[in-house]
Order: structure tokens, then C-alpha cells, then sequence
């Protein structure tokens, strides 16, 4: 179920009459969030709801158990009920041909079981040794269902450098829709509750719900515990300030995946697909339309996950801020993905010592970051090689101590906007060039990419014609989002440029939004 | 704010949203304005709106469209009785036939009736074409109204969207391989539009809104598709992946799909009724071509030996020939119907048919 779908909005207003009428009633509204975001996520394939519910009870149970507390009998019959009739009710539709995931999760509790008794009995730590399960449970399953086949590839090509020739393990699976979103949201409880950042819930229900919550669920914004979970706890105020607000949020984000994203798509695979036939022009027009079109479809899913969360009176993190005006890399990687940014950052870069160490460890940690993020992205060496680029211009930049001049240059507004104006160009070019490591199949189509651009160089194509109607209204609104530090300009602008803001993006999606409901680039990762 | 603040602002934010939108839609996704003047016929189906005349305006071209009194897209007006040694010919057919987003000058109609004048031959063509008709509606005109004009030859187009029309207008259906009438009228929308049409208002809005023109293809588009998706499951008429579907009892033919199948007698029908009126009987083939896609003949929906029943004309030959030198035939950025070319071939087409036929060089010999 898209939000881009006809389906989504009827589930939607389905919902939220359901969700508006039990207002003073916040249980029944938590359950009614588990409900419909498993019948959201259901919606792709019921069976993958088994891996949520693995991720919750696992988290669930560790997170209490890092705390330092016992479990009753009553939440381990809860946990182990709750996992049981859930796996049931996934597997129902398909049961016959299903019965070895339920098989597979009574071994689940039974191996669990033992490692809790395990670890109960025979360690001093066991904090630390119930986060290591929280952990290892959670790359598990991302390590199985994502990087199973890409490990299994690269190594058999590895052997094959040697002469060995090995059988690649090939596992038949689909990737799971999400499933690298919702197990770093999940990571990032257990470790807060290790850190003593936060206190773990004793309520299953709020934290099923906390997991599965549907507008960030399969693309994010990755939230953290301590923000997204007391929200569960609260009463939440549905009033009509953020309705309005949350439903023009959504809007500007269903204008920049339907208009935009979606009618760029079609140019950026042409070009991609074939780009030994096109010209240089061609070539770079092609760059810049997946450029755009990778922001507004990520940005745009962010922006109508926080719009549809915020009409249900929660608040969910700003994951996008004008990414294509940043000046350097590191402010790059502050605006874009920045749920992602700040959990590698915290979760990856600092326990690896950040820039505490040497200058060389500094630069190395860096590295190290940005690959692994590459890596999380998608099981494919372009990925890695996106990190690495990444990774390169960050530690490039450092070594030219940009950043620092940047904030310590004297104030001269007109020499500093021109300033400005020149290391946007320039970082805008470098990060269009690490879109090509993302976009391309294969580092064999990045290498014929960048010779096809640099053999007769040439800008002109009849591709920007195409490229510029649709972009060109966008740059207008970025700019003037730039210049009035405003992001909401559908909602918080003056009441001129406001409603004709919103008679554009209204217009555009009614009119202009490409055919068909297109999947959003992210649900891939 | 006082109740008649809030009323005249939002009344001028309704009239400022409309203003907008409709200049949204000229400056970035201009529209046609093809607006279908069609009314209720005395027999239950769709007629052009008798001495209409408006203008069909689209990003290629601006046509001039003038009906008559008779409801038939000319500047001419016909009586029933034919002059003696005339050869009438009587055509059917939809918004192809009835020259959409050309001059009556340049429809295949008048070009037909002009080349076999030119050629010696003194025909008269009646254009009893109205949009949106499918092979249903053409065989309920010829019988009811066609007919009055004592045609000499009797012409349906055929387009692969008659499969289509024919299910949705629901006039005919097969009893055991049987045609029966099913019901008596077909008028979608008639009555509203008969309603609205009173109006200057809405006149006008149809003839000048871009805005009003993109909001109703939309919804048409997508309430023919429901009405198509709906008939055909109600009644299983076309089986799904019918094409790999074999019958059961004569396990070596393969089963025919309903909608095809329903056309095909349709066609017959309206064959066996013009010879009984002493009528020869013609389908014209209406390529079809959708932008960036290779052109294909309509006749490629029907069964390959339907050419041995009825004689077609096709102009897919010429078409290919032609596009393939880099020749328009199509709008491409209108609703896609022939250009003058499109309809000067087709009218050439149809008329060395004609000229190199028995039948019309007898017709002539013959003593009247």
C-alpha cells in the first residue's frame, strides 16, 4: 500500500475516523495504530509481519533485561503469546505452504528461551550480553533476507581470483519491505536503555506499536526510542492546527514523488539503461534528472510519513532540509537522511571513536561510517563504492579545514553569500557524482557513465526540456524555502504566497503526476 | 468575521482557485476542447445536436464543426428519395468518420464523396457518423434511420474500441451464438447534458475551458473504464487470458473471447440487413496508433477469416508505408484522430476500391 495509492487514502480515512472517535481512549488508539500498521504492512506480504514481530519481542524482552529487570511471567506469556498468535494470523492467508515459519518461530522461543537461562546462569554482564542478542537478532535478520546472496556472490568471485572455485550459496528470498528501517529503530531502543538514555517499556502493546508505526514504517525517518515511544504514552491532541498543517506537509510531499520523482524516473532509466548510446549531454542531463528525482521521492515519502503522523497528533523527525544547498559534506550529510546521518553517527561513528583519536583514526572512523552506510543502502559494491566516495569528500574537506574557516570567516554579507554561492556549485557537482556510484547497476556502467560524459564533452540535450519543466517550479520553491528559512511553505508562509503555493501543488498533482502508482526508491533499502 | 465576510471570501477563493487552475492547465498541461454536441436520436440512441455549430480546438489544429438539420455533420441538407442514377452511399461510424479535429472539407466523407465525383462517378455520401459509437449503435442507425436514405452501399468503420462499446452500451447480446437485442436504449449522460445545455454558461464553459475539458476526460476515462471492468465481470464476457484459453468441447478451436465474438455477428448482421435493402455492404479498417507505439490494424482484434465474409478495406499498407518516411498521420498531441493526410488516404483508399470494383462500374452501366 502506497501513499501515493488510491488504497492508501480510503485505509487512511478509514483509520482515522476510527482513531478520531477513540480520542479519549489511548489504549484502544495504540491498538488501533498495531491493527492498521500491520494491515498496512500486511498489505505487501503478511509473511514478512512475522520479522516485525521477532524484532519487537526480541527488543521488548532484551531492552528489560539491559535495564536490569526480571521478567514477570505474566510479560513472558504476553511476549510469547503475542509472537505465537501473530505468526498464526501472518501466516493464515498462505497457510499450507507457510506452516515452516511457524515451525521456525516455536524454535525461535525455544533457542531463546536457553539463551536467557544461559545467560542468566552462567555471565556476570548480562546487560551487555542481552544488548549483543538484541543486536545480533536484528542484523540477523537483516544479514539473511539482504545480504545473504551478496556475500555468498562477492565471495565465490573472490575464491575465483585465486583459482578456487566455490558453489555460491544462493537464498531464494524477497527483501523485506523496510526491514532496514525498522531494525535500526529497534537497535537504537536496546542500546539507548544500555546507555541509560532511556528506561524500557513494560508495555507490549505501545512497543509493537512504536515498531510498526505505519507512516515511518518501511522508509523512515529511522526515529529514536526516546523520541517516538513516550508519544505512545501521552494523550495525544488531535487538533485542527495539525491536522491542517500535517495534511499540507502531506501534500507537498505527494507533489514531489508524483510530479516530480515519477516524471523524472522514466528519463533517468533511459539514460541509465543504455549509456553507451547517448551522447555526453545526454549522459549528464539523465544524472541530473535521478539527482532530483531520488530527493523528492525520499524526501517526499518523508514528508507525507511526518505529515500523516503529525494529523494523528505524534511528531516524527525532520529526515530532509534543503540537502542540495549544502555548502559542504559534512552539512550534507546534517540535512540529508539526517535520520540515518545522526544514528550512524551515534550508534556507529562515535562507539568507534569519532574524532577523539588521531587525525588518522579520525579519517579512518569517517570512512568506515560512510561505507557502512553505503553498505546499508543496498547489497551491491555501487553501494559501497557511493559510501566510500562519500567517505572521500568528507575527509577531503576536513583535510581542507572548510568547515572550520567556514565558521570562522568575518562577516561580510555580500562576499560570504558569493562564497556560499561557489562551495553549493561545487559540492552540488560532487554530490551528482556520487549519484552515479548509487544509481548505477554496476561499476562497469559507472566507468562507461564517466567516459561517455568526458569523450566530445557537451551540456546541450533535448532531455532538459523535459527535465526543467518539471524541475523549474521546484528550484522556485527551494529557493524561496531557502531564503525564508521556511520549510512548510504550504503552511506557514504569508497567506499570498501560501495559497498560491498550494493551488500549484494541487494543480501540478491533479494534472501533471505521472500514470500509475510508481514504488518509492527507498522501500528497496 | 461576520457570516457574509466569510461567504464572499470563500465564494472568491472558489472563483480565484477556478482562474488559476484553468491557466494552470493552458500553461503547462494544455488541453483539447473537443466538446460533443450530441443528443438524444427519436431510436434511443446517441444523434449529433441538429444545426449545431461550434469549434473543436486542440494543441495541433481548430476545426470547424457545422451539423445540419438532420443531425449530420455537413452543410448540406438530404432527403430521404435519391435522385435517379445515383449512387448513395450511407457511412457509420464514430469520431473518425465524422472528421474530429479536421475541416468538414477535409473529412473522410466529404474527400470520398469529391474523389469519385472527380473520378465520374456522381455519388452522394451521407455521413451519418456520431462520436462514440460502437458497431452496436451503427447497426441501430442503419436500421432506423439509414435505411430511410435508400444507400446503395452501406459503410461501418471499424475500430478495436468497438469491442469495447459494443459490451458497454449493453443494446445487443449473444443467446447461444444468436444476436438478440437486449435493450432498446443507449443514451450515457444524455440527460444531464441535455439539461446543461439549456445554459449559455455551460456552453460556453465547454467550448473555452481547457480546465472543465482535462476534468472530464479524466472522469470519463475512468468511469468507462469502471463501466467496461463492471459489465464484462458481471456477465463474464471476456474471459481473462481468453487468448490461451481453448474450448473445452472442440479442444483443437480455440474459444473466441465474448467481445469478439459479439462484433463479429454485429458486423454480419448489419452485412446480411443491408442486402436486404438491396445494399452493398463495406467495413473500413481504422489503424491504430498510439504515441510512441508501432501502428497495428484494428481488423488484428478479429478473427483471420472475417475477410472472407465481409469485404474490408484497410489502409494499414499505405499508413506503415508512409510513416515510415516520416509522414503524420495522427494528431499526436490532440485526441490522436486521422489529420488531413490520415483522411486523404483513407478516402483514396476506399475510393480505387470502389472505382476498381464490379459493382460500382455495373452500378453505373446498369439501366436505371
Amino acid at each position: 500500500m502506497l501513499f501515493n495509492s488510491f488504497h492508501f487514502f480510503i485505509f487512511f480515512g478509514f483509520f482515522f475516523f476510527l482513531y478520531y472517535l477513540s480520542r479519549n481512549h489511548l489504549r484502544i488508539q495504540n491498538s488501533l495504530i498495531l491493527i492498521g500498521s500491520y494491515i498496512f504492512y500486511g498489505s505487501w506480504d503478511e509473511r514478512f509481519l512475522v520479522l516485525i514481530i521477532v524484532s519487537t519481542v526480541t527488543d521488548y524482552v532484551t531492552g528489560l533485561r539491559i535495564s536490569g529487570e526480571k521478567l514477570t511471567r505474566q510479560q513472558i506469556m504476553r511476549a510469547t503469546i503475542f509472537m505465537l498468535v501473530g505468526t498464526l494470523i501472518a501466516i493464515l492467508p498462505t497457510f499450507a505452504e507457510s506452516l515452516w515459519i511457524l515451525g521456525s518461530v516455536v524454535c525461535f522461543l525455544f533457542v531463546a528461551i536457553l539463551i536467557v537461562c544461559s545467560i542468566d546462569k552462567f555471565t556476570l554482564n548480562h546487560r551487555k550480553w542481552y544488548l549483543f542478542v538484541s543486536i545480533c537478532v536484528n542484523l540477523g535478520l537483516l544479514g539473511v533476507f539482504k545480504y545473504t546472496n551478496f556475500f555468498s556472490a562477492s565471495l565465490v568471485d573472490f575464491a575465483n581470483v585465486f583459482g578456487w572455485h566455490l558453489d555460491q550459496i544462493t537464498l531464494n528470498v524477497i527483501l523485506p519491505v523496510g526491514i532496514s528501517f525498522y531494525t535500526f529503530q529497534t537497535m537504537s531502543y536496546s542500546i539507548d536503555i544500555y546507555r541509560g538514555k532511556m528506561k524500557p517499556t513494560h508495555n507490549l502493546l505501545e512497543m509493537a506499536s512504536f515498531v510498526a508505526f505505519f507512516p515511518q514504517l518501511v522508509a523512515g525517518p529511522i526515529e529514536r526510542a526516546s523520541h517516538l515511544l513516550p508519544q505512545f504514552f501521552k494523550s495525544r491532541q488531535l487538533n485542527k492546527s495539525d491536522f491542517t498543517s500535517g495534511l499540507w506537509l502531506f501534500i507537498w510531499g505527494l507533489y514531489k514523488k508524483v510530479v516530480i520523482a515519477d516524471n523524472l524516473a522514466p528519463i533517468a532509466d533511459r539514460v541509465f539503461s543504455n549509456p553507451e548510446t547517448m551522447t555526453s549531454g545526454d549522459l549528464i542531463a539523465g544524472l541530473i534528472a535521478f539527482t532530483f528525482q531520488i530527493y523528492c521521492d525520499f524526501s517526499g515519502y518523508s514528508d507525507m510519513a511526518r505529515g500523516s503522523a503529525r494529523m494523528l497528533g505524534f511528531d516524527i523527525m525532520l529526515n530532509f532540509k534543503l540537502p542540495y544547498f549544502s555548502r559542504t559534506p559534512s552539512e550534507f550529510w546534517q540535512r540529508w537522511h539526517i535520520s540515518l546521518s545522526s544514528w550512524l553517527r551515534d550508534y556507529l561513528y562515535i562507539p568507534l571513536g569519532g574524532n577523539r583519536g588521531t587525525t588518522f583514526r579520525t579519517y579512518r572512523n569517517l570512512t568506515l561510517t560512510m561505507v557502512l552506510g553505503g553498505l546499508w543502502h543496498g547489497a551491491n559494491w555501487t553501494f559501497i563504492a557511493w559510501g566510500a566516495y562519500q567517505g572521500f569528500i568528507l575527509v577531503l574537506y576536513r583535510l581542507l579545514a572548510i568547515d572550520n574557516w567556514l565558521h570562522s570567516r568575518p562577516t561580510n554579507n555580500i562576499i560570504n553569500k558569493l562564497q556560499d554561492i561557489l562551495l553549493i556549485s561545487i559540492m552540488f557537482i560532487l554530490i551528482v557524482i556520487g549519484w552515479l556510484f548509487f544509481r548505477a547497476d554496476s561499476l562497469t556502467v559507472v566507468a562507461s557513465f564517466l567516459s561517455g560524459i568526458f569523450y566530445d564533452f557537451q551540456i546541450s540535450s533535448k532531455l532538459w526540456h523535459d527535465i526543467m519543466f518539471y524541475l523549474s517550479p521546484l528550484i522556485i520553491f527551494q529557493l524561496i524555502q531557502h531564503y525564508k528559512n521556511e520549510l512548510e511553505l504550504l503552511y506557514n508562509t504569508h497567506y499570498i504566497l501560501k495559497i498560491n503555493a498550494r493551488l500549484f501543488a494541487l494543480c501540478s498533482i491533479i494534472f501533471l503526476a505521472s500514470s500509475g502508482e510508481q514504488q518509492f526508491i527507498y522501500f528497496d533499502f | 468575521m461576520s457570516t457574509f465576510k466569510k461567504t464572499i471570501l470563500i465564494i472568491s477563493l472558489i472563483f480565484y482557485s477556478l482562474i488559476f487552475a484553468e491557466y494552470f492547465v493552458r500553461i503547462f498541461s494544455p488541453e483539447k476542447i473537443m466538446p460533443r454536441y450530441v443528443t438524444s436520436a427519436p431510436y434511443g440512441i446517441r444523434g449529433n445536436i441538429p444545426n449545431s455549430t461550434y469549434w473543436h480546438t486542440t494543441p495541433d489544429t481548430r476545426a470547424h464543426m457545422r451539423i445540419n438539420s438532420a443531425g449530420i455533420r455537413s452543410d448540406k441538407e438530404y432527403s430521404y428519395t435519391k435522385k435517379p442514377r445515383q449512387c448513395r452511399i450511407v457511412i457509420f461510424g464514430d469520431s473518425f468518420f465524422m472528421g474530429y479535429e479536421v475541416s468538414l472539407e477535409d473529412s473522410f466523407a466529404y474527400l470520398l464523396e469529391n474523389e469519385l465525383n472527380i473520378r465520374g462517378y456522381p455519388c452522394e455520401v451521407i455521413n451519418l457518423a456520431v462520436s462514440g459509437f460502437g458497431t452496436a449503435e451503427m447497426l441501430v442507425a442503419l436500421q432506423e434511420e439509414g435505411k430511410k436514405y435508400q444507400p446503395d452501399l452501406v459503410i461501418f468503420q471499424w475500430h478495436e474500441s468497438d469491442l469495447d462499446e459494443n459490451i458497454r452500451s449493453n443494446l445487443y447480446s449473444l443467446n447461444k451464438d444468436t444476436l438478440v437485442r437486449k435493450n432498446n436504449k443507449y443514451l450515457p449522460g444524455i440527460k444531464t447534458r441535455d439539461w446543461l445545455m439549456q445554459f449559455s454558461v455551460y456552453r460556453f464553459i465547454i467550448e473555452n475551458s481547457q480546465l472543465y475539458s482535462a476534468l472530464r476526460e479524466s472522469a470519463a476515462t475512468k468511469i468507462k473504464r469502471f463501466l467496461a471492468k463492471n459489465t464484462s465481470n458481471s456477465q463474464s464476457r471476456t474471459p481473462p487470458h481468453s487468448d490461451n484459453i481453448v474450448d473445452a468441447t472442440h479442444s483443437t478451436k480455440p474459444l473466441v473471447p465474448y467481445n469478439i465474438k459479439l462484433a463479429v455477428k454485429l458486423l454480419l448482421s448489419a452485412k446480411n440487413y443491408s442486402s436486404s435493402i438491396n445494399a452493398k455492404f463495406m467495413v473500413v479498417d481504422v489503424p491504430v496508433k498510439w504515441k510512441n507505439q508501432e501502428m497495428y490494424s484494428s481488423l488484428s482484434k478479429l478473427p483471420k477469416d472475417i475477410g472472407s465474409d465481409l469485404s474490408i478495406v484497410t489502409p494499414i499498407n499505405k499508413f506503415k508505408q508512409l510513416e515510415s518516411n516520416n509522414n503524420l498521420l495522427y494528431y499526436e498531441n490532440g485526441a490522436g484522430h486521422w489529420n488531413v493526410l490520415g483522411n486523404k488516404i483513407v478516402a483514396d483508399q476506399v475510393t480505387s476500391t470502389l472505382i476498381n470494383s464490379d459493382w460500382l462500374n455495373s452500378f453505373y452501366a446498369m439501366p436505371q
